[in-house]
């Protein structure tokens, strides 16, 4: 089932700028995990607006679900099933404590008093975070306040989630667990998009896209995106840690597996390597 | 620091106080307020202590960390205090000392004693109700305001969002100001004038970021569904127990007490 759909999209931001989308068309699934790549002011956020009504096309179509992006009467029923979760961990509560912060959203829909404390609950089983419902979110580290966003959206029970650099400014351990609580959401059905820097996290992806000028450049699994690593740097992005490594390796005359994405599967190679000799 | 903001000055414990209904509480203050200013008698304000000092008890909040408030208008009490004395004019002022007449010393106390009242009622309510109960508290009164097109729901949106953003803003000034320190900027030295023109390296920027916070966070919020013209629903419900009419009553009684005293018990002041 289509859950998020291009057709020939263009946007700009001012009357009289050059379009920062360009003729763009894409057809996102339901269930999806989807990562977009791409330099910065490549148009990655601007897409990812696009998916929610927050920008709206000026020629072309979005389609979310069926609704019509374009439609004024049901940008709810948009926003309603695609939840987004922005770069800053501070700038997306709402409220000082978390559960308050995460009735936001179901409070906005109309859902009834009785039912947002099991949304919360829900919300926050989902995110690992019960243990925090009554902190203050200054207090939590920056992993902890992404999983509180992410808890917020997941209380309005979207079908997509969009992740907008979100890890972008958090440490390694924050980072770890914000993907995996992504991970876990996109085992449960959750159509999740990410948009990110990080390579080793789009080498879990089932589909990337790499943006340019507001095109799709090139698109594809990770595999197949990762095969060629000169086309890669053309648009600014470089291959995941381990993939470069078994590159290199292979080039030096190692016979090892030239498709390799995550550190697993590089362990697992060399090993067999050593074995043989 | 940044918990003093977040939590004002709350006081958690777990008692009769606390489990009050914000609204109730927030009601009673203002009666209490408008009350100490009409006392006219010592026998009002033995009332008024009384009141105060039961309602501490019934807290739990320890009195030594209620009187701890007072801390920050001892100055404007002895302002007050003194003002008074020298400026109080009354016709049939006995001369007591120098210049000081019966009439102004009594006055210049009741003043005196108003402040302090007032300060520590107020505190009451600040150590007992957390800043979103009062924030959610206030929202609930004033709807009636709503029917002459009072956007209500937006001002105490507005209010929460403040309290959630005044700690980032305030940690965000010192990053600016550590690092402007960095660049060679002097805060300290000149006059008034000089050190507030030295402020606009730190204002500016911190308004820029402001505005940027802002922007990201109306996307967020238009994310999750926002609109003002939607019918809201609210997690938190506030309903009234029977320690709101307990201790609403009992506060009524206090307060029908003092207006009696004021009536029948003279006028001192
Ligand atoms: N609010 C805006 N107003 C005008 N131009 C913008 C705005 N936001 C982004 N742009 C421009 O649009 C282009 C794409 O930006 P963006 O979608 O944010 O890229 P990315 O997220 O890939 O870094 C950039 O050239 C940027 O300068
Ligand atoms: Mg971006």
């Amino acid at each position: 089932m289509e859950a998020i759909k291009f057709e020939n999209v263009y946007f700009k931001y001012g009357q009289n700028e050059a379009p920062v989308i360009n003729n763009l068309s894409l057809t996102i699934n339901k269930g999806e995990y989807v990562c977009m790549l791409g330099k910065n002011g490549s148009g990655k956020s601007t897409i990812a607006r696009l998916m929610n009504g927050l920008l709206l096309p000026n020629a072309g179509k979005v389609t979310v679900f069926d609704y019509d992006t374009l439609n004024k009467e049901t940008i709810f029923e948009v926003r309603k099933r695609v939840g987004m979760v922005f770069q800053n961990p501070d700038n997306q509560m709402v409220a000082t404590i978390v559960e308050d912060d995460i009735a936001f959203g179901p409070e906005n829909i109309g859902v009834k008093s009785s039912e947002i404390g099991e949304r919360i609950d829900f919300a926050l089983d989902a995110t690992n975070m019960q243990k925090y419902r009554f902190t203050a979110g200054q207090k939590l580290s920056g992993g902890q306040k992404q999983r509180v966003a992410i808890a917020g959206v997941l209380a309005i029970l979207p079908e997509v989630v969009i992740l907008d650099e979100s890890t972008s400014m958090l440490d390694a351990v924050g980072r770890k667990e914000v993907l995996s609580v992504v991970k876990e959401l996109n085992k449960k059905g959750i159509t999740v998009i990410s948009v990110t820097h990080y390579m080793d996290e789009a080498s879990l992806a089932d589909k990337i896209y790499v943006i340019a000028d507001g095109q799709i450049a090139m698109q594809g699994t990770p595999s197949e995106i990762f095969k060629d690593a000169s086309e890669l740097t053309k648009y600014g992005l470089e291959l995941p840690k381990s993939t470069y490594i078994a590159t290199k390796l292979k080039e030096n005359g190692l016979p090892i597996r030239g498709d390799i994405l995550t550190g697993e599967e590089l362990a697992e190679e060399l090993c067999k390597l050593f074995q043989k000799i | 620091m940044l918990a003093d903001v977040t939590f004002g000055q709350y006081y958690e414990a777990n008692s009769f106080v606390h489990k009050m209904d914000a609204r109730v509480k927030l009601i009673l203050l203002v009666l209490y307020i408008v009350l100490i200013f009409v006392v006219k008698n010592f026998y009002g304000f033995l009332v008024v202590l009384a009141f105060l000092f039961i309602a501490t008890l019934f807290s739990k909040v320890p009195i030594l960390e209620l009187l701890k408030s007072i801390k920050g208008v001892v100055f404007i009490v002895i302002l007050t205090f003194v003002l008074n004395i020298f400026f109080y004019r009354a016709d049939d002022a006995k001369v007591i000392f120098w210049f000081i007449t019966d009439k102004a010393l009594i006055f210049s106390c009741f003043m005196a004693l108003r402040i302090i009242t007032l300060v520590l009622g107020s505190m009451l309510l600040n150590l007992t109700t957390t800043p979103v109960a009062l924030t959610d508290g206030i929202e609930s009164l004033l709807k009636p305001l709503k029917y002459i097109k009072f956007p209500v729901h937006e001002l105490a949106l507005v209010m929460s969002i403040a309290l959630r953003f005044i700690p980032i803003l305030m940690s965000e000034a010192d990053r600016i100001i550590m690092a402007q320190k960095a660049r060679g900027a002097d805060f300290e030295s000149g006059n008034i004038f000089k050190r507030a023109k030295a402020m606009i390296p730190i204002l500016i920027p911190l308004l820029i970021s402001a505005f940027r916070r802002a922007e990201e966070l109306g996307d967020a919020m238009d994310s999750r569904c926002y609109s003002s013209s939607a019918v809201r629903t609210k997690y938190r419900v506030m309903r009234l127990g029977w320690r709101d009419l307990l201790g609403a009553l009992f506060a009524c009684v206090c307060f029908a007490g003092i207006i009696i005293l004021n009536i029948y018990g003279g006028v001192v002041s």
